[in-house]
Parts: C-alpha cells; structure tokens; sequence
C-alpha cells in the first residue's frame, strides 16, 4: 500500500527552488534512507513527506494518518522537564497519563536517560534532548516516522540501541530517515534515496548482503590458518590474524581454532 | 487540544514574556481608577482599548515563542496546522480571561463609578472588551504568524495597525476620503462609540454590531488562510 506518492512535486522557499521534480512513492512498511551532501534537500524532501512543506507545483498525495517527526537539533527553549514534556506531548495524541508514564520510563530505561526524567530540558546534554526527541516521535505510535538525521549527538552505545529499537519496531512502522552514517543506513535502510542540489539522483533498493563474521585469533603459526575454510585471511601481525567467515561456517571455524590451539581474541559480524 | 493549551500557557508563563504587557495593562487600569465617581461606559471604552493593546501584544509574543524544530513536532503530534493555529487562540483567549473581569470588577470592587451597573451595561462592557481582545488577536497574528511577519517590520507594523485603528475618526475627520481606506483597520469607533454616558440602542448600534461581526470573521477567515499559506 502506497502511503506517499509525488509526481514531479517542487518546493520553493522565498523564491528560491529547494526541491526540484520529485517523484517518488514510498510504500508502508518501507525503511528508506535519504543521504546527501550538506544543503542536497534532505531534510526538505523529509519535511515534504511529512506535510511539513507543500509543494508549490506538482503533486502529492499521502495517505497517512499518524506522523512521528525527530528534528536534526531538539528545540532548546523548551521549559519542561523531560518527563512533564513527554507526558504533555503524548497527551496531545489522546494518550491517558498512565499508558503513558509507563511508556516513557520503558524508553528512558532503552536510552538510558532514566535520572534525567526530572531534570529541565534546557539543562540536559544535546544527546539527551536529542533522546528525548526520538521518545516524542515514538509517543504518538505513529503510521510513519521521520528522522532527520537521528544519531547527532548520540553516543556510540545509544545509536546501537536506537538502531535496534528501530530495526525491532512493528513491521507496518515506515521509516523514513536522513543520514551520513553507515551505520544506520547498513542496519536499517531497505532503500537509499540519494539526494543533491534538491533533486533524487538515485533511488535504489538495497540488496540484502549475507552476514558474516570477522574472527581475530592469535595463532601459534601460520600454517594452521591455511587450512581453515574462509572467505578471506589477512595476518595482522606474525602470530595475529583475520579470518573473514560466512555467518553459517563461524562455529565450525571458531572449533577448528580452538582444538588447534588458537586463541580468539575478538568475534565481529558484519554484512 | 486541551493539553496543547497547557503546553502553550505554561511554556508561555514560564518563558516570562508576559510580565510587561500584563504589568502595562494593570498600571494602566490602577491609573484609570485612581478617581472616584467615573463614568460607567467610557471608562470601560478605555480599558477595553488597554485590552486590545495588550492581547496584540501578548499574541506576537506567543507566535513568536517556538522555533521552527518546535513548531513542527507540534504540527506531528497535533496532525494539522490549523490545530496548531486554533490551540494557540485558545491559550490566548484563556489569558484574556483574568484580564477582562479584571478590568470589569476592579472599578466596581472599589466602588469607582458614579452609577450602578445594570445588566445592559454588563453585556455591553463584555462585549466591548471581547471584540477589542479579538480584534489586538487577529493584529497579533497577521504580523507574526502570517507571511506579513517580516521581522525587522513586525512589531512596526502592529503598531501602526492600531494607531490607525484608533486615529481613524480624527483622520476621516481630517480628509474624508480616508474612509475609503480606513476600513481596512479594526473597527474601533463602532464599538467605542456606543461607550458614552448613555447606552442607547437603536439601528445604529445594531448595524455597527453587525459590522464588527463580519468584519472579525472575514479577518479571521483571511488570517487563517494567510497562516496557512505561510506555513505551506
């Protein structure tokens, strides 16, 4: 089902064209990534999806309901605290105060951001307003979510989380995101639309890539690697290697190792 | 809606922008009843002038409170624009509220006036001082929540607004063919001139309550439309 649908759409902005020819469809359920220099029109095509921006010529057509929207940079003069903003916002949307505290202190435990529930929103940290506005999004359970480049100002152990929070959302969640990092475009995106100068130069469905594993091992020599089945071997240092393995094979690889008197010393998967 | 309103008026009061208009708007009221044995109808004229001062002034100060990231998560999770530009005229119409009875009981607490007050002159000071908070709303609104917020000229141009509103019975005075172009301002005099020493009901005064009824809903209307058009 086609939940937004532009057929060469153009956005100007105080006589300037922002967006230029956009067609586009995009399906429910989708994961797409928007990607693009600084200034492409990333986050205007985001805010033409979400309605923020109509289109001055062209057409648009959405069939959605419920929006959750995270700007690239949390409002700073907000002056709640975090708990009484997200309690207020989630109310906007009907939700009961009950339904809705435990809902908050479920994602503040997820974000880690649960002893600043009382704190001023003004005085927290940029990651944590910025936490704080991805829990707003996911408040209003909504058909679609935008995110405007999520992972700025995020640690590395939160954009893990958020990723997996998104990558575990309901399957009917469309996602829609603008992003430089690879590592959300890897973890989530199912499609990347790349943007420049206002207008989509690619749009291509990601291939699912085979998951593999990455295997450090400290060896005792260098001929017991030879006989290891891999994709790739590379030798870090005499007695160090890398052993590129596909996800199926690791076990037995890591077996094989072992009873050959290796030592693992670390275990990565990739795609 | 009910909660967009109270996000509205507590990050409004918390964000203070409220204290000079309000503190203007109560010396002024003090000042007006610092006599004893005022007229009824035209002392309620002059603070229903302070009013419509006052709400313009608080209107422009509530749209301009929240940048652009703000203004559109509120739009997700209202679900409309118009919504959004409904909840604010609530919050402002609930900050009117005090302001009038104030403005209505004071004088009468302190005993000011030279008269009693009748049920007429109730219905009339309430009417008059709604139609002025409305109308400072709308001024409010159109320069700063519309595509007429151009910054540098905004506040200038609400000034302006109702300075002419106000001046328009001298300026017509003053070369009539202003008519023609005053119009276009809030009608002031419509309602003020039937705040004499006497509360006279006859044609006039329907037409020109009439008038000032059209003439709040054709601006609202156009309002509307012109914030919507900006935030297209």
């Amino acid at each position: 089902m086609i939940i937004f649908e532009a057929d060469r759409a153009r956005k100007k902005i105080d006589g300037i064209n922002i967006l230029h020819d956009i067609s586009l469809c995009i399906s429910r359920g989708e994961k797409v990534a928007i990607t693009g220099h600084n200034g492409s029109g990333k986050s205007s095509l985001l805010k033409l999806i979400g309605g923020f921006y109509e289109n001055t010529s062209g057409q648009v057509k959405r069939i959605m309901s419920k929006t959750g929207y995270v700007p690239e940079h949390f409002p700073e003069n907000i002056r709640f605290k975090m708990q009484e903003y997200l309690l207020l916002m989630g109310k906007m949307n009907g939700k009961s105060e009950s339904e809705l505290i435990k809902r908050i202190q479920i994602y503040a435990e997820i974000f880690a951001i649960t002893d600043f529930l009382n704190t001023p929103l003004k005085n927290c940290s940029k990651g944590t307003k910025q936490k704080a506005g991805i829990i707003q999004a996911l408040l209003i359970d909504p058909d679609i979510l935008l995110l405007d480049e999520p992972l700025t100002g995020l640690d590395e152990a939160t954009q893990v989380e958020l990723l997996n929070e998104l990558a575990s959302y309901k399957t009917g969640l469309t996602i829609v995101f603008t992003a430089h990092e690879t590592l959300l475009i890897d973890g989530l995106a199912d499609r990347v639309i790349t943007v420049a100068n206002g207008r989509i130069i690619a749009d291509e469905k990601k291939e699912i890539k085979e998951k593999y594993r990455c295997i450090k091992a400290i060896v005792p020599n260098q001929t017991i690697a030879l006989e290891i089945p891999s994709i790739h071997i590379h030798y870090l240092e005499e007695h160090t290697v890398e052993i590129t393995v596909l996800c199926d094979h690791s076990d037995e690889v890591l077996t094989k190792l072992l009873e050959s008197g290796c030592s693992i010393v670390e275990l990565i998967e990739k795609r | 809606m009910s909660a967009f309103v109270r996000y509205e008026l507590l990050n409004f009061i918390r964000s203070l922008k409220f204290i000079p208009p309000v503190v203007i708007y109560l010396a002024w009221i003090f000042i007006l009843y610092a006599y004893k044995n005022v007229p009824i109808l035209s002392s309620y004229g002059v603070s229903s002038i302070a009013i419509y001062l006052v709400m313009t002034w608080l209107a422009m100060a509530m749209f301009s409170m929240e940048e652009e990231s703000e203004k559109h998560i509120l739009f997700a999770h209202l679900g409309s624009k118009w919504r959004y530009l409904r909840g604010k005229w609530h919050t402002l119409f609930l900050m009117m509220i005090p302001l009038m009875l104030f403005a209505v009981f004071f004088p009468i607490i302190t005993g000011s006036f030279n008269d009693g007050m009748t049920i007429e002159y109730y219905l009339l000071t309430f009417f008059c001082h709604t139609v002025f908070a409305i109308f400072g709303v709308l001024v409010g609104t159109l320069f700063s929540a519309t595509g007429l917020a151009v910054k540098r000229y905004a506040w200038l141009s609400a000034v302006f607004v109702i300075v002419c509103s106000l001046a328009s019975k001298s300026l017509i005075e003053t070369a009539a063919f202003l008519k023609w172009v005053l119009w276009i301002f809030p009608p002031v005099f419509n309602v003020i001139e039937h705040m004499g020493n006497e509360f006279i009901v006859n044609t006039d005064f329907w037409i020109n309550i009439i008038f000032v009824i059209i003439y709040i809903t054709l601006t609202t209307i156009i309002v509307v439309l012109l914030f919507l058009k900006k935030e297209r």
